[in-house]
């Protein structure tokens, strides 16, 4: 917690936090009404307050933060209330008609792989009030042992199989006998590529007199059971691992007459009351709805996913010749649980802000305050409709999302010569990980975090959060990107703020009515649509500046109904917090692979002339013009400028280029024709090759020895009168506010923006 | 039994370096801890960049960190760590008035920790 006025640490309070929120949207218009939800925990109320974010910068001698209150309804006291999240995912059936809510007899079977048996109690199939006691529930006990349960509110019946389980696939069997009293649990190891060997069984019996009982309406899970507290019923007790191929008889099954899970039912088999097949539903675009899960039992009892389990992930029986689950579903029959997947807090909404009618577009936020702590749910606004400037600011909330929640560098990845620095709310994301994390995350069970949602508090993209970038402001994301609009405001020019989500929903309509687009800091992640949207926007004439670094680098998808949640596989190489499984490549949104755009074929050198090829420069240095930057055709761009080289201060690593970086390669696609007008130089031995730059281990890959350890200031033309300006350094957009705003990366920029924002041609070497 | 013997060869090789590292830091940690504290461009002599390299890619199970207590004006050092139980903490009372004195804070506690584990048994 910090005090919101100081802003000083309540130092006994590190860890925690008072007050959280998020909203419906990221980008609203005038008169649009937008839900913010709160969690308030420890005082009985908290003061709201509309404010438009300029800058973020906070050091001593910077630019001074700035933050103006707007004035708006929602301004004041409201009561707080503490809201409530469960994270994990998992299967829903909601069997309103109670038709596995057996009395008497039935069978339970699955395939299951588990990624961390023994370290809590993890359910399998499950239609069992935990609360209550009651119901019946096949699970791995605390010391991982397969365990069924069956109890009837007052007494609990457990058989457990004394099996010692490790990450491999097993198969489930367990049968009850109502009339006889009879429970009988059997479990197989099974024979994979992956682990060969014979299948072994471990069975146990025993007598009950107990019988499922339950309150009605408990819903059947397959990886949880039902928990409830004030907000109603969840799934408590996730699972970590694969589960593959639930189905549920309604009859005893011995072992001679059951078929083993693994078998696919045919008309001699006894009939199920309900299979679910996880991958029934899919077609050439992926699954046609990626929450739903189908049975193709006799009563249709389709169910729901619950906080986006990975999908089109390897059955037990992948063969490793197909890897898109999309030609062979079959073998992608399972759903990777993860106790620590979110993507919707689902919290009530605590009031509603209607957009005031002629708000400005920009940066906005609520700000959420107690007398001890302070939140921000930031958002963009857009202009109203045939209202727009000739520029539009792109925020990069791809990668705000792909950021969001990270806790990256406790698994090390970083450079030697960092000492990180990190802020309350880091310290709130260590200590409570119910919140969800980034793509840069793994799960507790290893597997890389593939989905985020904006669905839930995001604790550092704030205008306060320090942590990740460059010295002196140590800012990055959000934070960074207000030093953009800071500039843009400082230097006069009309400007609309845009989403990369409105680029997703809107299409072309949301580029159209610009001249000119600005891009983020660190624009990292976009999806096949919202690429091809800007490089036909170059194409038919649009013009972008890239201010920042390593643009256009990984593919995404979005869900395809709920645009706040967006995927990713990564890829077989890149540089990547984690790698996918075997097999794990392609999205389960839409059926696109997934990695970088340089894999596939699309590399961002083709629409910004330059591509990501070192990080891990914390002090960045300055550029050096070209003789080419002398040319003509260019010299609009150099008018004011009287240095020989440009960025030689900043805010984000003291020098322009540092950070991420980005070089011109023709051979990767960066336009012949384009002009090279500056090259950083002087780094440093922490300036690394991207591992995607080279082949083979190799020494020489650091700035003080590898000349293509470098950034490249580049620009472009198209023949439509298009034209692209790029930076490629994530410190860029940090040397903008120094001297004033007056020093050369800064003229560069305004006499960009100035030409680039006008309707007509640019100034070529002929006039 | 080949592994073993991979292992032990391992080892040993983890040992040299560390005993250099070790001897190294005996040595001159104070004057690294000074040279660290002063370069805010990384420039770092062989000794300082190789002394980095090795302490912070060490498997540790927490890292220390720097947590402002008053933004940009105070720095205290923070220890988190990877335990799902156990939560991020400030260390101590000391605070220092630049970022500078608190990442040569931070540099010292990694070697003392460093030191400390090499004299124990290896």
């Amino acid at each position: 917690m910090r005090d919101p006025e100081t802003g000083r640490l309540d130092e006994s309070g590190f860890g925690e936090k008072e007050i959280l929120g998020y909203t419906d949207e990221w980008s609203v218009r005038p008169g649009d009404e937008l839900d913010f939800r709160v969690s308030c925990k420890g005082p009985d109320v908290y003061r709201a307050a509309l404010v438009e974010l300029i800058c973020a910068d906070r050091i001593p001698d910077g630019p001074k933060y700035r933050e103006r209150e707007v004035g708006s309804p929602i301004d004041g006291e409201h009561e707080g209330r503490v809201q409530s999240v469960h994270p994990g995912s998992y299967v829903v059936v909601p069997d309103a008609d109670g038709v596995l809510a057996f009395e008497k007899s039935f069978t339970l079977q699955c395939l299951f792989s588990p990624t961390t048996p023994a370290r809590k109690r993890e359910t399998l199939l499950s239609r069992w009030d935990d609360d209550a006691g009651a119901g019946y529930c096949l699970s791995l006990d605390a010391d991982g042992r397969p365990q069924f349960r069956v109890g009837d509110g007052t007494e609990v019946t457990a058989v457990s199989v004394e099996q010692s389980l490790s990450e491999r696939w097993y198969a489930a069997t367990v049968a009850y006998d109502g009339e006889r009293g009879r429970i009988e649990l059997r479990v197989a190891t099974m024979e994979t590529g992956k682990h060969p060997g014979r299948e072994q069984w471990s069975a146990r019996e025993t007598t009950t007199a107990v019988a499922p009982a339950g309150r009605g309406g408990t819903p059947f899970y397959v990886g949880a059971v039902a928990r409830a507290d004030a907000d109603g019923t969840y799934g408590g007790e996730t699972f970590n691992g694969k589960i593959e191929r639930p189905r549920v008889f309604d009859t005893w099954l011995s072992a001679d007459d059951c078929p083993a899970p693994t078998e696919s039912l045919d008309a001699d088999s006894p009939s199920p009351v309900a299979e679910w097949d996880f991958a029934a539903n899919v077609s050439d675009d992926g699954f046609d709805d990626p929450d739903r899960v189908v049975d193709v039992g006799p009563h249709g009892l389709d169910a729901e996913t619950v906080n986006q389990p990975a999908r089109s992930v390897p059955g037990h029986d992948w063969t490793g010749d197909v890897h898109d689950f999309v030609r062979a579903p079959d073998q992608y029959g399972a759903i990777h649980f993860h106790e620590t997947d979110l993507v919707d807090a689902g919290w009530e909404s605590d009031f509603t802000l209607t957009v005031p009618p002629k708000l400005d577009s920009g940066v906005y936020a609520v700000r959420l305050r107690t007398d001890d702590d302070e939140y921000y749910v930031p958002f963009a606004v857009r202009p109203e409709r045939g209202d727009e400037s000739d520029v539009a600011l792109l925020l990069p909330t791809n990668t705000y999302l792909a950021y969001g929640n990270q806790r990256m560098f406790l698994r090390g990845g970083s450079s030697p010569q960092r000492t990180h620095i990190v802020d309350d709310g880091y310290g709130f994301l260590c200590n409570h990980r119910e919140f969800g994390a980034s793509f840069y995350d793994t799960h507790v069970d290893g597997h890389g975090v593939m989905f985020s949602s904006r669905k839930r508090p995001l604790v550092n993209i704030s205008p306060k959060a320090v942590y990740g970038g460059g010295p002196p402001s140590h800012l990055s994301h959000l934070a960074a990107d207000l030093y953009l609009v800071d500039w843009l405001k400082s230097m006069g020019f009309e400007y609309d703020t845009i989403t990369d989500e409105d680029l997703h929903v809107d299409g072309e309509e949301a580029l159209e009515p610009y001249n000119l687009v600005v891009t983020g800091n660190h624009a990292e992640y976009y999806s096949k649509r919202q690429l091809d949207l800007l490089k036909e926007y170059v194409r038919s004439g649009g013009r972008m500046i890239c201010p920042g670094g390593n643009n256009f680098y990984w593919a995404i998808a979005y869900h395809p109904d709920c645009p706040q949640i967006i995927e990713t596989r990564r890829g077989e190489t890149g540089t990547e917090p984690w790698k996918p499984e075997p097999g794990e490549v392609y999205h389960q949104f839409g059926g696109d692979k997934s990695g970088l755009w340089r894999r596939r074929g699309e590399p961002p050198q083709q629409l910004t002339g330059v591509g990501f090829c070192a990080q891990w420069e914390i002090n960045a240095s300055h550029y050096r013009r070209t003789p080419e930057s002398y040319d003509e055709a260019v010299a609009f761009l150099f008018d004011g400028v009287s240095s020989e080289t440009l960025g030689d201060d900043g805010l984000l690593g003291r020098g322009a280029a540092g950070q991420e970086i980005d070089r011109y390669d023709p051979s990767l696609g960066s336009p012949e024709d384009a002009y090279v007008l500056a090259s950083s130089e002087n780094h440093s031995q922490y300036a690394l090759r991207a591992t995607e730059e080279y082949r083979s281990s190799r020494p020489r890959v650091d700035g003080a020895i590898d000349s293509d350890v470098h950034a490249d200031l580049v620009y472009y033309r198209t023949e439509t009168d298009g034209a692209v300006l790029t930076t490629g350094s994530m410190s860029w957009v940090g040397a903008l506010p120094c001297d004033d705003y007056d020093n050369a990366a800064s003229k560069l920029m305004a006499n960009a923006v100035e030409w680039f924002g006008r309707d007509g041609d640019l100034p070529s070497a002929t006039e | 039994m080949k592994w073993k013997k991979v292992n032990k060869r391992t080892r040993e090789t983890d040992r040299t370096k560390a005993e250099w590292v070790a001897s190294l830091l005996s040595k001159r940690r104070d004057e690294l801890v000074e040279e660290f504290r002063e370069d805010d461009e990384g420039r770092y002599s062989p000794d300082l960049r190789e002394a980095l390299v090795y302490l912070r890619s060490r498997d540790t199970d927490f890292r220390y960190v720097l947590v402002m207590t008053d933004p940009y004006e105070e720095w205290t050092v923070g220890r988190i760590t990877t335990a799902e139980e156990e939560v991020p903490t400030l260390l101590d009372d000391e605070r220092y008035d630049s970022e500078r004195d608190a990442k040569a804070a931070v540099l010292r506690l990694e070697i003392d920790d460093f030191l400390n584990d090499f004299g124990g048994e290896w």
